[in-house]
């Protein structure tokens, strides 16, 4: 059928432009999308949000409940811990800690990982093969006992525990990228590429690279909340953040002891912290459904 | 069929040789004496530091000193406890039935609750019920699971007062070990009333279990829904519909089996998730088992257990997951074609 519409230009979206509009199209992806954003800020305007600093004690003021309810106290917005600190603030600065550098983390591994992808997918025969044996070993121990050793090596604390998940999130990197390296080499447009004359290096910047974009993308969504979840778990084993840390596990570890009395300490981490999981796994569901819809 | 098996033993002995080298440099790697670290005896007098230096061979080259780790790894002496001062590998085989029993049961729930539901929804697509057991299961997914296990606690043990919080048994029941499988044990123990006695312990059996099958099955559930639903778009189901076959006879006879195989490859991921979560659910419930032994181990640095669990629970898993491949080469039919060629 002809275009009636002759005067303006049809407006034909580019690949990443199609995949972005299949993405907002979906209501569920799209306010999964914002609530992440909204974590971002909240992580980085952390110092403006918050009344109080996280560790300052109201001796005054010490296990008051949530304001909502009638012995609680509007000051506190979200209610006090056992030392009088200022739940909300903690929740904040937490957030820092737990969803700030899990994003940092992953990113810094998404970068090696990637690299290394790369030159193990563009490499044959014996090298190869060992990166595959290699990769293979270290994929078939869990995260979390990988990172538990690591630890246990370094000694614990919060910067061990950064490195440990930065080391464990790299072979996920590599793996995801070398298989998608190999997928694409067996495409016709490579070996077009190829005859028409360009090098290795070419193949990978040039074609290579534009077309595995999103599934590395899609990849660092889940390395976020793998790395998360690695985060707290260590901050609740009592092996990462150290206790009084506005970290979300070790807030979640300390809570324990006062789990009949203030049960608030319980619930109020954990819900943050499922929320904040639960909309970086949307965005990576969204981002894969839409990736889907378009190549169909 | 003969090349592939030769070709997945030798990826699992590269794996477990790459894995003992790990847990041998773990031992220079940890802080302290080599010579304590492996052997865990920490009051030596100086000739037998000097006999063990020699049977360590710590003055030869690495090399030799991994020769001499692997003799011992492999005649089962993986030192002593630094704080039980036993022998780790008698520990090892204490405490592991207690947290394959906790895992095993988790799996059948696992296996109980996901398949059924994974195949409802995708048998069911893009209807209403396949959309609330999708949203229910991406949801549970993003629970972490050392939040579900307060939870519990927190609702069933603590406001309801339904369930114990902790442990394996009333401490009213005094259980001699056996097997170390506590369900097992008890019918070997000779009480006169053992009733009460498993219904105590399959109470202090319900939360660990149900917090620790939450993740798998919702993995299980994802899993199994996109295997089923890429069966169901196969052209043989087409066909045996055209034929005026009822759906209930389709899936039983077709998508249920074809659906199930792709599964046990997948199998390995699956089991590493629970191992995952069983550490941190042992710690929860204070479950004395593997997770607990390992963790306690950090906290007291006690280096031979680490050292050794580390290589004995990876090893594990590798084990397994080859098995899985393995076993889905041997009955997957499409798969033993492609390796014919």
């Amino acid at each position: 059928m002809a275009s009636h519409d002759i005067y303006n230009e049809v407006a034909h979206p580019g690949p990443y432009m199609l995949a972005w509009g299949k993405f907002k199209s979906d209501h569920v992806s799209w306010i999964s999308f914002c609530i992440v954003l909204f974590f971002v800020a909240l992580a980085i305007l952390a110092p403006i949000i918050t009344p109080y600093a996280p560790l300052e004690q109201h001796s005054q003021d010490v296990l008051l409940p949530p304001s909502w309810s009638s012995a609680g106290d509007v000051r506190f917005i979200l209610g006090t811990d056992d030392l009088g600190r200022d739940v909300f603030s903690r929740l904040v600065y937490g957030c820092q800690i737990t969803f700030g550098l899990s994003l940092l983390t992953a990113l810094a591994a998404m970068l090696v990982g990637t690299a290394l992808g790369a030159l193990a997918g563009m490499s044959k025969g014996v090298r190869a093969s060992i990166f595959n044996h290699l990769l293979d070993t270290i994929l078939s121990i869990p995260s979390l006992l990988l990172a538990i050793v690591i630890v246990a090596v370094l000694g614990p604390g919060l910067p061990n525990t950064i490195w440990a998940i930065f080391l464990v999130l790299i072979p996920l990197f590599v793996h995801r990228t070398r298989q998608a390296i190999q997928a694409e080499l067996k495409k016709e447009y490579v070996t077009a590429a190829r005859l028409d004359g360009a090098n290795n290096w070419q193949i990978l910047f040039r074609s290579i690279f534009p077309n595995i974009v999103e599934s590395i993308i899609l990849q660092y969504t889940f390395a976020v909340s793998a790395a998360m979840l690695d985060i707290a778990a260590l901050g609740f084993l009592g092996l990462g953040a150290q206790q009084g840390s506005p970290e979300w596990g070790a807030m979640l570890v300390a809570s324990i002891d006062l789990i009949y009395r203030a049960s608030w300490l319980t619930m109020l981490p954990g819900i943050t912290m499922f929320l904040c999981l639960l909309s970086v796994n949307a965005v990576g569901h969204g981002l894969r459904n839409a990736l889907k819809q378009r190549s169909e | 069929m003969f090349i592939y098996l030769v070709k997945r033993l030798n990826l699992l002995i590269t794996t477990l040789f790459l894995l003992s080298l790990l847990s041998f440099s773990l031992g220079h790697l940890f802080p302290g004496d080599p010579v304590i670290n492996f052997t865990g005896q920490q009051s030596l007098t100086y000739e037998e530091y000097a006999d063990i230096r020699q049977v360590l061979a710590l003055d030869d080259s690495y090399f030799m000193q991994y020769l001499a780790y692997l003799d011992r790894v492999f005649s089962g002496d993986f030192g002593l406890s630094f704080t039980s001062q036993s022998e780790v590998i008698r520990d090892f085989v204490r405490i592991f039935p207690a947290s394959a029993e906790l895992s095993f049961y988790a799996l059948v729930v696992t296996m109980l609750v996901g398949l059924p539901l994974g195949l409802w929804a995708g048998v069911k697509r893009n209807s209403l019920i396949d959309k609330i057991i999708f949203s229910a299961s991406a949801i549970a997914n993003s629970i972490p699971i050392f939040w579900l296990g307060l939870l519990f606690i927190l609702v069933f043990s603590l406001n309801l007062a339904w369930l114990p919080i902790s442990g394996r048994l009333n401490l009213l029941y005094d259980i001699p070990y056996i097997s170390g499988v506590l369900l097992i044990d008890i019918a070997l123990s000779d009480f006169d009333n053992k009733w009460p006695i498993y219904q105590d312990a399959l109470r202090h059996l319900i939360l660990p279990t149900v917090t620790l099958a939450t993740l798998p099955t919702t993995l299980l559930i994802g899993m199994m829904r996109t295997n089923v639903i890429s069966v169901m778009d196969s052209q043989y189901i087409k066909a045996a519909r055209t034929k005026g076959i009822s759906l209930y006879q389709i899936v039983r006879r077709h998508v249920l089996r074809n659906a199930l195989l792709p599964i046990i490859p997948q199998f390995g991921l699956l089991f590493n998730t629970l191992m995952t979560s069983t550490m941190i659910t042992e710690i929860i419930f204070s479950w004395p088992g593997i997770g607990h032994w390992l963790l306690e181990a950090i906290y007291q640095r006690d280096y031979p257990v680490i050292q050794a669990s580390l290589l004995l629970v990876s090893s594990f898993m590798i084990l397994i997951n080859v098995l899985a491949d393995i076993i889905h080469t041997l009955v997957n039919p499409l798969v033993r074609k492609e390796l014919n060629g």
